[in-house]
């Protein structure tokens, strides 16, 4: 194993000092909010593709109406992470690292004065969406029927 | 950097799908209308499986890149 930090990333096995990449447990003792979201990504790919088939039974049995409900709930939930995060990466590149960004602060200054100009409104942004996204499940809950 | 096709499908799918959930409980009024709410349940369907099926390769095929790109 070379010291070279990158070669030791291209292996095939993708290992390094902090174990195998696929083991996303090791994200609870450092990186809560970044667990949440690969563990809530890693339900959601299975249940996302039998809530595919599901809305398409549907459509030729309406019957199954309630489940696909149930169902929808239960992705919406598994989706809140994911959409926070997305718009969280978003605003991140929006801003060009301005927002959510870990940059040396005097850089971060300079590069602000220079390039970035009014980008802190990006802040709320995630939070904004996942409000929205919120308050849209409860409308669900309560009045939409497929 | 350039993105790979698979990526830019998964990142449709990953935006599209709680777009389109969100535009669902915004037309309940219109949901009366058949053709309106299972053009939009298909979409939805669709992407959910594009979703899935990229997911399943993203996470559960350890340790491989979707884009094929660290081989």
């Amino acid at each position: 194993m070379a010291a070279n930090g990158e070669e030791v990333l291209m292996n095939d096995k993708r290992k390094d000092m902090r174990g195998s990449q696929s083991r996303i447990a090791r994200l609870a003792s450092f990186y809560k909010e970044g667990f949440i979201h690969m563990l809530f990504y890693r339900i959601l790919v299975p249940v996302s593709i039998v809530y595919g088939v599901l809305v398409l039974a549907w459509m030729f049995y309406p019957a199954l109406g309630l489940a696909v409900k149930i169902l929808t709930a239960v992705v919406w939930v598994l989706f809140a992470p994911q959409l926070f995060e997305t718009v969280k990466g978003l605003a991140l590149a929006r801003s060009r690292g301005m927002v959510f960004g870990h940059l040396n602060k005097e850089f971060t200054s300079l590069y602000r004065a220079r390039y970035v100009k009014g980008s802190e409104y990006l802040k709320v942004a995630p939070y904004i969406v996942i409000a929205i996204w919120a308050i849209a499940f409860i409308v669900m809950l309560v009045w939409w029927w497929p | 950097m350039k993105a790979s096709k698979v990526m830019v499908l998964e990142y449709i799918s990953m935006m599209g799908v709680p777009l389109l959930l969100i535009i669902s409980v915004i037309i309940i009024p219109f949901h009366g209308i058949n053709d309106i709410k299972y053009v939009l349940m298909g979409l939805i369907a669709i992407g959910a499986l594009i979703y899935g099926a990229i997911g399943i390769k993203d996470v559960y095929v350890k340790g491989e890149r979707i884009d094929g790109r660290g081989k």
